[in-house]
């Protein structure tokens, strides 16, 4: 598993275009972002780069779609490799490429937007931002195996333009009609933001989130276990 | 997926047959892709699956791979299910459809499928060279022509030293030259003692690469055997000699003849032993000028042996 693990990471350090384009519109909406309260420092911070891990994790999800196509999930189940090794390596690469987006925003938020939090709380911050991006990436992983490669682009696009917007990541929820407000709550991505908000500002992991963050994690992972067995029949 | 216990516990494959299908059927949807195919092969033995397109070989295969479960029958490689026989490093696959994976290059992407095989894998480099890639080495996957691409593909099944290498239409692609080098380096795999099945609508390849030939139509095995037996079983040889004023009734009694033809002022003798009907022709004194001898192709034992299914004859 290593060995495949660091196959797919030099393949995707190869695509440069792809790395940098992930990190563009993150980074410029979080500079285009105005300085505000310390609660909106901490909000931006945390959904800029949420919203970047998010756009990665996704992508790494629909990039399977693209590779199951070309025939190369198939390549690899012709190989002694065992199939839950390739899924998990897939879920690492999805976390090794989440940490561009999270560090990269947590750099230009340090000493260039000089967003006032502590070491304990930097560390808080990006543990929360880089964990809470688990179940999300579970669900690209998902999408990677059930849909056909176009098809998984647009629900990738979907899914994260949609949760990232429905998740409060960028304007919070009291511009939403109530009963979206009520169902935003339920949204793993506002749950993500929330999560690593609370705890970046040094409180203690809300309970609402921080649940609804670990059911959405088991749901994603069994989403993904059948996903992956599924496309097993016709990959 | 739900593996008998019996199955289970048969882990030793010493003596089992490197290939073991049993009347394996399989349909997609309404289509009848594959109706009872039952074959074995032996450990060493070099086999073509031959068969026209549509004829139910690649399905065949995928299902030999373990890549989906047949409908009903049975498969094992050496005594294991498919997917046991390919996580135990057993089995080396090239299949047809599908590119490479792009950003990685030859070299990588060899020596990452032999490093799956562990150390059963033979050296990088040796793959390279058998497979005629060795220059290709440091290029990208995705930057390569169809024929070398294919030549890669066939590298990866042979990266693992697998016992069993299984080609599916391995030529397709590639110019006559390549053709040559891949059989040439196929042979000499199999000459090691690995067993090797192909696919191929190639007839030539057949006859020229396989020890022995398993003709598929239309989802069944029509003819199983040797390439000199497949084609005596549709008709032998042909003696072929000018048109004069040979008796046909005394023509068709010749040793060995089945079928006396005249064509364009030629007489066309089919015979299972044209060494026989030669004698006997000389024997007789019957006038042979322009005498031809020729072996019926295996274009032609095809054809005889598919129109034979297709009407629905038992034998």
């Amino acid at each position: 598993m290593p060995a495949y693990l660091r196959l797919e990471l030099r393949r995707l350090a190869r695509d440069g275009g792809y790395l940098m384009a992930s990190l563009v519109v993150p980074v410029a909406i979080y500079l285009f972002l105005g300085q505000g309260s310390h609660g909106d420092l901490v909000q931006n911070l945390v959904g800029t780069a949420g919203f970047g891990a998010l756009g990665v994790v996704v992508t790494n999800g629909t990039s399977i779609a693209e590779d199951r196509s070309r025939g190369w999930l198939r390549l690899l189940r012709l190989t002694p490799l065992s199939p839950l090794d390739v899924v998990v390596a897939r879920g690492l690469c999805a976390m090794v490429l989440a940490v561009l987006p999270i560090a990269l925003i947590s750099l230009l938020g340090a000493f260039y937007k000089h967003v006032p939090l502590g070491a304990g709380e930097w560390v808080a911050t990006l543990l929360a931002l880089w964990f809470g991006i688990a179940p999300l990436a579970l669900l690209g992983l998902s999408v990677g195996y059930l849909c056909e490669a176009r098809m998984a682009q647009v629900v990738g696009t979907l899914v994260y333009v949609g949760l990232s917007l429905l998740g409060g990541l960028f304007v919070g929820l009291d511009s939403f009609p109530g009963w979206l407000r009520a169902l935003a709550k339920f949204n793993p991505v506002y749950g993500y933001g929330e999560f690593t908000r609370k705890v970046g500002e040094g409180g203690a992991p809300p309970a609402l989130s921080t649940f609804v963050l670990l059911a959405w994690t088991a749901a994603f992972a069994a989403l993904a276990a059948f996903a992956y067995r599924r496309s097993g029949r016709y990959s | 997926m739900t593996k008998s216990a019996v199955s289970e516990a048969v882990a030793t494959d010493a003596g089992a047959p490197a290939v073991s299908c049993e009347d394996l059927v399989k349909s997609f949807g309404r289509v009848e892709a594959v109706r009872g195919v039952r074959f074995a092969v032996r450990p060493g033995e070099t086999v073509a699956v031959l068969g026209p397109n549509g004829a139910g070989k690649s399905t065949t295969v995928h299902m030999m791979l373990g890549l989906f479960p047949p409908d009903a029958g049975s498969i094992e490689l050496f005594g294991m299910a498919p997917e046991k026989a390919v996580r135990a490093g057993r089995v080396g696959a090239m299949l047809q459809e599908g590119q490479l994976v792009p950003r990685v290059t030859v070299g990588e992407l060899v020596g990452f499928v032999a490093g799956t095989y562990g150390s059963q894998a033979p050296a990088v480099p040796h793959t390279l060279e058998l497979a005629q890639i060795a220059d290709l080495a440091g290029r990208r996957v995705d930057k390569l022509s169809g024929g070398q691409m294919q030549r890669v593909r066939f590298a990866l099944a042979l990266a693992g030293g697998a016992r069993l290498v299984v080609l599916d239409e391995p030529t397709a692609a590639l110019d006559v030259e390549s053709r040559r080098q891949l059989w040439k380096a196929m042979r000499d795999y199999a000459a090691k003692g690995n067993t090797v099945v192909f696919t191929t609508h190639y007839l030539e390849e057949a006859d020229d690469n396989a020890d022995r030939i398993i003709v598929i139509a239309k989802g069944q095995v029509i003819a199983d055997g040797p390439a000199e037996e497949i084609k005596k079983a549709a008709g032998g040889r042909t003696v072929a000699f000018r048109h004069e004023d040979q008796d046909p009734d005394e023509l068709a009694a010749l040793p060995g003849v089945n079928e006396v033809k005249v064509l364009h002022g030629r007489v066309v003798l089919t015979t299972t032993d044209s060494d026989a009907t030669v004698a006997a022709l000389a024997g007789a004194g019957l006038p042979m000028r322009d005498l031809e001898v020729a072996g019926a192709d295996l274009e032609d034992a095809f054809v005889a042996l598919t129109s034979a299914s297709a009407e629905g004859g038992a034998g």
